[in-house]
């Protein structure tokens, strides 16, 4: 026997490997055949293409060997898709092995035939198939089972023609083995999924009464895997009264307690739901059976599940998980995600009743080595603070207590937390007092050489903001030395001039009051008054890159100057910061989410766009990193970006989100096409920030796949790059068309989202209008291809009669609609046949219109003159929405 | 909804292993994303999530990390359920941790025959199948040289091929018929990991028993088994058939248990509506329930206080700890780590009961001692050296470290949860004895210093 060191994973392959693999996969030795197939297989893992061995392979398929058997049913699962003349030569094999006597061989041949997508192969696996879901071995019947949806997702027709589909859903009611009905929900349930209309799917499957009581007997003689199947079933069965839906939960309760946590999650969904749709019955029992999941015998990322489904369950009724607040205390060893995690439930639970413990808690986080789990645990002891109306004063104490010199990291975050709970707070200055002595005792430092005070280099934008702010608002006693070490270090990149403009408003404000301070006092020459004019005159003659600097330090100057109006200014009473609830999602997502437990979409937080015309069926992807919203960088195929400014185009005026929807944020404005030639396409946008406290930034923009494929050109530029509470700016996305990112089915629907912080990701929908809708005649198509499409099964028809109104003959009627429009210039209807009926009296046309990116409507128009009507059918795979957009269009023009 | 394809890769992300289920998943695309979100240092630990999504919303990513590899789930659909495939990952994980004892890129790469072997049948167009390894074993055969190479493949009639238990499409899924065992015995062990993070003046933080019940059955047949426990429900709803007749003498010993998850083999509808444990039992060793019991009984083991004291060169330590529990109990292996300093030197160190190292991998002075009776006081006292020249960071860090502990007490619950009972019924009649053991050993044990 040839022995030979094996290296599978060797990254250089040469020419001559391949052909040795070739040699001995010919070799009439089993053992030498099968170390040639784990080669190929070894190769094909790590991506080399190894599909020019097709055929040698396919001949191994005759040993009677059970590994060389399963070897070459993987390799042949890979490739067949790629070498589909080959793929029949396999054939014959699967056929014969799927009646070995041996259940396994069969189960196996059934299962990998099923798995090639090709139509031609799959011709050849109905009689087997057929046979299998009849076999005596349970073993069979179930892989058969998933088989069927197989066979289904390839070629629906083939397992409609073939009776499969009804076969299995007789299995339904006529198996007896546990397994074999679990299977079959399963594959119907994908199939029903996969069916075009929802009645379709309907008819596929359906949990009706009968069926559902069979599902929940089944429950008990399941395994694991089988009961998560059923579960998810039930969970689509909506009860028709409360002793129904106690039937159901007598049932599914009993899961809860589980070990497997998949199990435990799939009932906490039905016994949610069932407990949703009738008032009379309580769920007292998810809570606790989710909240288990949250314990150091689960692996972490089972807690990780757990407890973003907590977040939502904390977020929709704050009053039920106060009690449970110890669940949430982080582990020493517990991964950085589920400390973030559990430090976010820490803020949920916060209630009058726990804040005691819970800070403790927190502070001993913020001494914690890990920076960012630090930050992050001052950060929360600030948002417990403005939640907690009883825990605020505990919470200024808190941050004041982990501020240290020696952490800037922390002080950071503690200036910024504590300058959110005094705007929130307005009337809470005594406490405070002391707090802000503090934080500013550790943010200044005493220059060696000099030895004048200045404050610590912090690089955070918004803590250097807040600090300034708490200068202003306090007036602690070094305020004055400190402003001044600012404002008036001379150099151009240092001082007042090096800050950011967000900063600089911050300071112009803190000197005022400063001044107004003094001058209450009735020290009208004060030291504050020089340092006021200063600062005004830096900005005024320096701030040239932010107008809102320079605007706000023009009218501080003139109302200065004016004496009086200052103080109006600086005194006005502000509206108070609104509670961080407002931030949360709206309770219909929070609702959504927990009648998902366990999805995707609720673990990572999705939230779905509803439209009209077609369900959703994407989401758009939220994601925590910023990367899966900016569009991708270095894309070759992208053109280079062009400057926002070249394009002039002024925002529509509809209405995308509204200001309760979008956190604060309104928006207005939609899809443009700029004017001939050059038909760039933009997205423009008018955007109002109606927050009291937050400056948005950080913009970013994302589209859903749309019916005309576009996609953001260049970044999302926002001028000025902060948008300033109360202020609004005009953005236009230039975007750009990718076949790629073109999906027919979403109709008129352009799905967007965009992400700014602190907002975080906002979700709306934009309605093209009917007129960008169409393309050109660039959807040109011959007769012949016409008559096909036309003709091709499947592609339901849409007729309409409408009556003309403007035009007076068929002739005129005929010229108009040639004279359509799509856009601007090119023609809409391209005309593939014409005839005259009724000797003349009427005009048939056949037409292509081309909708989207890719898709074409294919339309009949007669237009009759007697009765002075035109009748329009359609066909084609388009969407409804578009269709009546071509109606309306016709029908204007006639 | 179901799992499109799974992926091993190792700890940078590169493909090991992929299959794909579903045939609407590009396996190398999907692994390059999760490699690049593996490899973004720019961002945050906290980024690195267990579910994600990549490629702009095209994959979404549920992950398990052991190890160097990372198991990986991909998902087409956001309404595809995460927490199944995680815990179908973690199945996979048990049933390969079985097959190849250890997991790791090495043991990954040399077996990957039999994973895929076992991913094919683990998994069946993105729907879990079986995971018992136990079955799994009667049909997968780890060691290919015995199907193959013992055989001389012209003779290698399919009479000896494997077939599928039939137990795997049976309702008891776990247990083949026809076992049989000289010795008909049960042994089942109670044990509890106590996990208790203490205060600097021993003021109880935080404090959880977390409990399990294992069984080792060598039965024959198909046994049925009930297990009766000193449970507080299941006691009083046996009172209450009973009349109600001692119920209160009862109850007084009984255990509140909470979060009681059971092994797949436990009728759970019997229990919910009888509060019987009721069980036809997998062969060998398995997990049959596990438990939890917090509130404020819960006392601590053992409490730790300690003074350090840190000058410029030197760190001197004063641990003292006393166990609480009852003097006629012993607890063994006890392993107290004490933070030090991460540049300590020439550790001289002395303890009134067992022996102390310096264990620089983890920055901490072990000590250990082997048998540590109830209600005792042993202290540890100390110095290290430390060089002048080195900052202050690492010392902070060392004093804010808790210290940790390990131990096992036998024959004592914390709980105080008793088996009243176990009955063992079977069809062939034989009389069979149940060993019962107590354990409480260390979970997270923690004391904070500061």
């Amino acid at each position: 026997m040839k022995r030979r060191v094996l290296h599978f994973f060797s990254s250089h392959s040469k020419r001559s490997e391949v052909h040795e693999i070739r040699e001995d996969l010919r070799s009439t030795s089993n053992t030498v055949k099968k170390y040639a197939l784990r080669q190929t297989i070894a190769s094909m893992t790590v991506g080399k293409d190894m599909s020019g061995l097709f055929s040698d392979v396919v001949n191994c398929m005759q040993s009677n060997n059970l590994e060389v058997k399963k070897l070459v049913y993987l390799y042949v699962n890979q490739y067949a898709k790629t070498q589909p003349d080959l793929a029949i030569l396999a054939v014959n094999t699967f056929v014969k092995d799927a009646s070995d006597y041996n259940p396994l061989i069969r189960a196996l041949a059934v299962r990998t035939m099923s798995g090639i997508r090709l139509e031609r192969v799959l011709e050849y696996l109905a009689p087997p198939l057929r046979a299998a879901l009849r076999d005596a071995d349970p073993y069979v019947r179930k892989v058969a089972c998933l088989a069927v949806a197989k066979v289904y997702e390839s070629s629906p027709r083939l397992a409609r023609e073939g009776g499969f589909v009804q076969t299995l859903q007789a299995m339904l009611t006529e198996d007896g083995n546990p397994m074999v009905l679990s299977n079959a929900v399963a594959a119907l349930s994908s199939i029903a999924r996969r069916a075009g209309t929802s009645a379709e799917s309907q008819q596929v499957f359906r949990v009706d009464r009968s069926l559902l009581s069979r599902l929940l007997i089944a429950l008990n003689e399941c395994n694991e895997w089988g009961q998560v199947v059923l579960l998810e079933a039930v969970a689509r069965y909506v009860p028709g009264d409360a002793r129904e839906a106690q039937v159901i939960l007598e049932r599914v309760l009993p899961r809860l307690q589980h070990a497997n946590s998949a199990v435990v999650l799939a009932a906490a969904r039905v016994v949610r739901n069932v407990a949703a749709s009738s008032p009379a019955v309580s769920s007292p029992k998810v809570l606790p059976a989710v909240l288990s999941l949250v314990s150091t015998r689960q692996p972490p990322e089972v807690v990780y599940v757990a407890l973003r489904t907590l977040n939502a369950m904390a977020q929709l009724d704050r009053g039920s998980l106060p009690g449970h607040f110890r669940a949430f205390f982080c582990d020493f060893d517990d991964p950085p995600y589920l400390k973030q995690e559990k430090l976010e439930m820490l803020v949920l639970v916060a209630a009058a009743e726990n804040y005691e413990r819970v800070l403790p808690e927190l502070m001993a986080y913020a001494n914690e080595v890990d920076v960012e789990l630090a930050c992050t645990a001052v950060r929360a002891i600030g948002r417990i603070g403005l939640l907690v109306e009883a825990a605020a004063d505990a919470c200024m104490e808190a941050l004041a207590g982990t501020v240290r010199q020696s952490a800037p990291h922390l002080t950071q975050a503690a200036l910024v937390a504590v300058q959110e709970l005094m705007r929130r707070y307005p009337g809470r200055y005594a406490t405070a007092a002391a707090v802000v002595q503090r934080l500013v005792a550790v943010s200044r430092s005493v220059d060696a050489d000099t030895g004048q005070l200045e404050l610590v280099p912090y690089e955070d934008v918004a803590a250097r903001a807040a600090l300034f702010w708490l200068l202003g608002e306090c007036a602690p006693a070094d305020a004055l030395p400190l402003l001044r070490s600012v404002v008036s270090a001379g150099v151009d990149d240092e001082g007042f001039l090096g800050e950011a403009p967000a900063v600089q408003l911050q300071i112009l404000t803190a000197a005022a009051k400063l001044w107004l301070r003094d001058a209450k006092a009735g020290q009208a020459a004060s030291p504050s008054g020089e340092l006021l004019r200063q600062a005004l005159a830096s900005a005024v003659s320096g701030a040239e890159e932010s107008l809102d600097v320079r605007d706000r330090a023009l009218l501080y100057r003139r109302l200065w100057e004016e004496g009086s109006g200052l103080e109006a200014v600086l005194a006005a009473e502000r509206p108070a910061v609104r509670a961080p609830e407002a931030l949360w999602e709206s309770e219909e997502v929070l609702r959504r989410w927990l009648s998902e437990i366990g999805s995707v979409a609720s673990v990572i937080g999705l939230v779905w766009v509803q439209s009209a015309d077609s369900p959703p069926d994407r989401f758009v992807g939220e994601a925590g990193s910023a990367e899966e919203l900016e569009p991708e960088r270095g894309a070759e195929s992208a053109p280079a970006p062009t400057p926002s400014g070249a394009m002039t185009v002024s925002p529509p005026s509809r209405s995308l989100l509204s200001a309760d929807r979008g956190r604060g944020l309104r928006i207005t404005g939609g899809v443009v096409q700029d004017a001939p030639p050059k038909r760039r396409w933009a997205l423009a946008m008018t955007l109002e920030n109606l927050n009291v406290l937050p400056g948005a930034s950080g913009f970013a923009v994302q589209l859903n796949r749309n019916v005309l494929g576009l996609v953001p050109a260049a970044p999302m530029q926002v001028r000025p790059p902060l948008l300033q509470a109360g202020d609004s700016a005009t953005v236009v996305v230039p975007l750009e068309q990718r076949a790629e990112h073109a999906d027919d089915a979403k109709g008129r629907v352009l799905q967007i989202a965009i992400k700014c912080s602190p907002l975080g990701v906002l979700y709306f929908a934009d309605t093209v209008p009917p007129t960008l809708i169409f393309r050109g005649a660039s959807g040109a198509m011959d007769r012949g291809r016409f008559l096909q499409e036309w003709n091709r099964g499947g592609a339901e028809e849409l007729r309409q009669r409408l009556p003309w109104r403007r035009v007076s003959s068929v002739e005129d009627a005929r010229s108009r609609l040639l004279g359509l429009r799509a856009g601007d210039e090119a023609v809409l209807l391209h005309v593939v046949a014409e005839r005259r009926l009724d000797g003349g009296r009427a005009v048939q046309l056949f037409a292509v219109v081309g909708v989207g990116m890719q898709a074409v409507l294919l339309v009949e128009l007669v237009l009759r003159g007697e009765e002075r009507v035109c009748e329009v059918g359609m066909r084609g795979r388009v969407s409804d929405a578009c269709r009546r957009a071509f109606l309306e269009s016709v029908g204007d023009c006639l | 909804m179901s799992v499109s394809a799974v992926l091993i890769v190792d700890s940078r992300g590169r493909l090991l292993i992929a299959r794909d289920y579903c045939g609407d998943v590009d396996v190398q695309a999907a692994a390059q994303a999760f490699a690049s979100r593996l490899g973004d240092h720019d961002a945050p630990d906290t980024a690195f999530a267990p579910v994600m999504a990549v490629a702009r919303g095209d994959y979404y990513l549920s992950s398990v990390r052991h190890q160097d590899v990372y198991l990986v789930a991909v998902q087409r659909s956001a309404y595809a359920a995460a927490a199944t495939a995680i815990a179908f990952l973690h199945s996979l994980l048990s049933v390969l941790m079985d097959y190849l004892r250890r997991v790791n890129e090495e043991s990954v790469r040399d077996n990957f025959v039999v994973i895929y072997e076992l991913l094919d049948e683990l998994m069946d167009y993105g729907y879990p199948q079986t995971t018992e390894s136990k079955l799994l074993r009667e049909y997968i055969l780890q060691d290919d040289a015995i199907l193959s190479l013992g055989l001389p493949s012209a003779s290698s009639s399919a009479a000896t091929q494997p077939k599928p238990p039939t137990a795997v499409t049976q309702s008891v899924s776990w247990r083949p018929e026809g076992i049989r065992h000289h010795h008909n015995e049960v042994f089942l062990d109670v044990i509890e990991a106590v996990s208790m993070v203490l205060g600097p003046q021993g003021n109880v933080l935080r404090a959880e028993v977390n409990g399990r019940v294992m069984i080792k059955c060598f039965l024959s047949g198909m046994p049925e088994l009930k297990l009766g426990l000193n449970d507080k429900l299941q006691l009083q709803r046996s009172g209450n058939t009973a009349g109600g007749g001692g119920g209160t003498a009862t109850a007084a010993g009984a255990v509140e248990l909470e979060d009681v998850k059971f092994h797949q083999c436990v009728r759970l509808d019997r229990f919910e509506s009888e509060r019987v444990i009721l069980f036809v039992p997998p062969d060998g060793e398995f997990e049959l329930m596990t438990y939890r019991v917090s509130g404020a009984h819960i006392k601590p083991l053992f409490l730790i206080d300690s003074t350090v004291e840190m000058s410029a060169h030197k760190m001197e330590y004063l641990v003292r700890a006393r166990s609480q529990y009852p003097s006629k109990h012993t607890a063994n292996k006890v392993r107290v780590y004490v933070p030090a300093p991460e540049d300590a030197d020439s550790p001289r160190f002395k303890a009134s009961l067992g022996r102390v190292k310096y264990v620089p991998e983890r920055d901490a002075l072990l000590w250990q001692v082997k048998h540590f009776p109830g209600s005792k006081e042993a202290h540890l006292q100390g110095a290290f050296g430390l060089p002048s020249v080195a900052g202050g960071h690492g010392r902070q860090w060392a004093v804010k470290r808790p210290v940790q502990m390990q131990f096992e007490i036998p024959y004592f619950t914390v709980s105080g949860l008793q088996v009243r009972y176990l009955k063992v019924w079977s069809r062939e009649g034989y009389t069979s004895y149940p060993w019962v053991r107590y354990v409480t050993e260390a979970g997270d044990y923690e004391v904070r210093l500061m």
